[in-house]
């Protein structure tokens, strides 16, 4: 099984890459894929509107999954793996979450076979030049677990804006693949895909 | 992981359900919810929102469905989704901001709230979390943290 989490700070568009990435999932891949929905609050949206999309939606409400959550989370991934059998499960946490947390708490847990972990984290183009010095400590977590770094929204910003957030993500100790992309039109969202290779 | 207070967000959620009478055609529905959205971000700035982490909404009528997100105050509203003619809909909204504290939060959702024709039903979900400065959790629920007594968990 392929463990994917989608994280980002709040905002940024996870839950608009992961419906993205479904269609893709499901179209080119014929993946069984079961999303883990981490609401920030006990009544959440993106679990409902993924719903409303036709994905297999678990939620997980009522807290973050790298705090209060963090055995519910391991708890639901085990019944999922039992009696569904995914390819791939997607978590969106919170945009509160430490990715590294949960990474730890799945990689370290007994009876979760996982053949695959995948972390890809969400920047938003027009929000980060102001946000990412006030949420430097979370995004320094976010890009310490990160297989690829997908910037969105790039419509809202030029390309020399754009190369400016490619370099302050490295100046932040990133040195992998960047992409950027606008994933509620799907644009340059094929090459997410490399990662279900 | 330790949190500075700046970083914990205050977190709202509220569940409406409202009839309109006469009912709305479906664009006219979805410029009204989009305006909401772009007002309860522009309140939220004004009530100290130093950064919008998401104005969220769905809106539900009928068959039809719209999905509402918000995270700068510069009056963008983005939009999935399409409403049929409304006559009676349910709303869930999800404000989830950094600076404020969650009665002002709260005051002005209802004040915004208000504005919306027809009879409304409106029901609050609080987030007040725990005073543990390690945790960034608003709906905190650890019983080793040290909660706020008028916590609701």
């Amino acid at each position: 099984m392929h463990f994917v989490l989608v994280s980002g700070l709040l905002g940024v568009g996870k839950t608009t890459v992961i419906l993205n990435m479904m269609e893709s999932l499901y179209e080119s891949k014929g993946h069984k894929t079961v999303v883990i929905e981490n609401d920030f609050g006990n009544k959440g949206i993106d679990g409902e509107v993924m719903r409303k999309y036709g994905l297999e939606v678990q939620d997980l409400k009522g807290g973050c999954i790298c705090c209060t959550l963090k055995t519910g989370l391991i708890d639901t991934v085990r019944v999922i793996q039992a009696n569904m059998e995914p390819d791939v499960i997607i978590v969106e946490p919170s945009g509160i979450a430490d990715p590294q947390i949960v990474v730890n708490a799945v990689q370290d847990c007994n009876g979760i076979n996982i053949d695959k972990l995948s972390s890809i984290v969400v920047v938003d183009a027009e929000r980060f030049p102001k946000t990412w010095k006030m949420f430097e400590r979370p995004l320094r977590n976010q890009l310490g677990v990160a297989d690829l770094v997908l910037i969105n929204k790039k419509d809202t910003v030029d390309d020399a804006e754009l190369e400016s957030i490619r370099e302050t993500i490295a100046s932040l100790g990133y040195d992998g693949p960047v992409n950027a992309v606008q994933a509620d039109e799907g644009v340059n969202m094929e090459h997410i895909m490399e990662i279900f290779e | 992981m330790t949190a500075e207070k700046e970083f914990i967000p205050t977190a709202l959620a509220v569940e409406m359900s409202g009839t309109v009478d006469p009912a709305m055609e479906g664009p006219e529905a979805e410029t009204m919810f989009s305006s909401f959205i772009r007002e309860l971000t522009r309140g939220a700035v004004e009530v100290g929102a130093w950064s919008i982490g998401h104005v969220k909404a769905v809106v539900e009528s009928g068959d039809g469905f719209v999905s509402l997100s918000s995270t700068t105050d510069d009056g963008n509203v983005r939009a999935k989704g399409a409403l049929g003619g409304i006559s009676t809909y349910s709303m869930t909204v999800n404000v989830i901001v950094y600076g404020p504290e969650s009665e002002p939060l709260e005051r002005m959702l209802l004040a915004k709230t208000a504005e919306l024709p027809g009879k409304l039903e409106v029901e609050f979900h609080r987030a007040s979390g725990c005073d543990d400065p390690a945790c960034f959790d608003p709906f905190c629920r650890l019983d080793e943290h040290i909660h706020d007594p008028d916590c609701d968990c």
